[in-house]
């Protein structure tokens, strides 16, 4: 119920303690921010995977009868 | 009579205790419970909610409230603040004013996006088998001069991509 009887002094209630968003809500972006680019970032250049990109743009042709 | 029958009824059967308990401390009427009173809210389209924030005053409060009734240029800021803060919980300014929770949530999802290139990487690692020749680049090469020659898709597709005659891609 909101109706708590507020017993401390008036300077009391003005104190709003910060948030766990105020506290490590900067670290979480950032730290979120740098796993998602180390990670991608290996995964796009350093892994391997056959993407299957278009050769259009992408390839020069190569003469192919023997 | 009817009503002084039936709480007869509720001091004799076997109701749950705190029924029982409530029924007996306050002569037989079950106290209101608190969700069922009018509430408090601070909502910016509701200006003056239905109840005062502060439901139990102290001394000090009730005192303050007897004040009040006299005339209120005999009041000192703090006393005036002071009885804002025992009708309102959060002034307008602090009911509209931002959080930092789109950090945490912008962190996790890219957390969780992250976790996902994680699996691809296991994947790679433990899952799949090695890349079939047919994607070496000598083989893309001559496989794509190949369906040139061929004419492949050539209104909208490979071939339409291609220029003949100054034998590159088109810009």
């Amino acid at each position: 119920a909101r109706g708590i009887q507020h017993t401390a002094v008036r300077q009391a209630h003005h104190k709003h303690e910060p948030t766990f968003h105020d506290k490590y809500g900067t670290m979480v972006l950032l730290g979120g921010a740098a796993m998602f680019s180390s990670v991608w970032g290996y995964v796009f250049t350093k892994l391997n995977v056959e993407w299957g990109f278009s050769p259009i743009g992408r390839t020069t042709p190569r003469e192919w009868r023997e | 009579m009817l009503a002084s029958r039936v709480f007869s009824l509720v001091g004799r059967r076997s109701i749950s205790t705190s029924l029982c308990l409530r029924a007996h401390g306050h002569g037989g009427v079950v106290k209101a419970e608190d969700y069922t009173l009018p509430a408090y809210v601070d909502r910016r389209d509701v200006p003056l909610p239905e109840v005062a924030f502060v439901r139990d005053l102290s001394a000090q409060q009730k005192a303050l409230k007897e004040k009040e009734k006299a005339a209120w240029s005999q009041l000192s800021v703090d006393e005036k603040v002071e009885l804002y803060r025992i009708k309102f919980n959060e002034t307008y300014a602090e009911m509209n004013k931002g959080t930092n929770e789109w950090k945490t949530i912008l962190g996790g999802v890219l957390l969780f996006l992250g976790f996902t290139g994680v699996i691809l990487i296991w994947q790679k690692h433990f899952m799949y088998g090695p890349i079939p020749h047919t994607f070496s680049e000598e083989w893309v090469s001559a496989q794509t001069k190949r369906m040139l020659d061929m004419r492949v898709n050539p209104v909208e597709g490979i071939s339409a991509q291609w220029d003949f005659d100054k034998n590159d891609w088109k810009k």
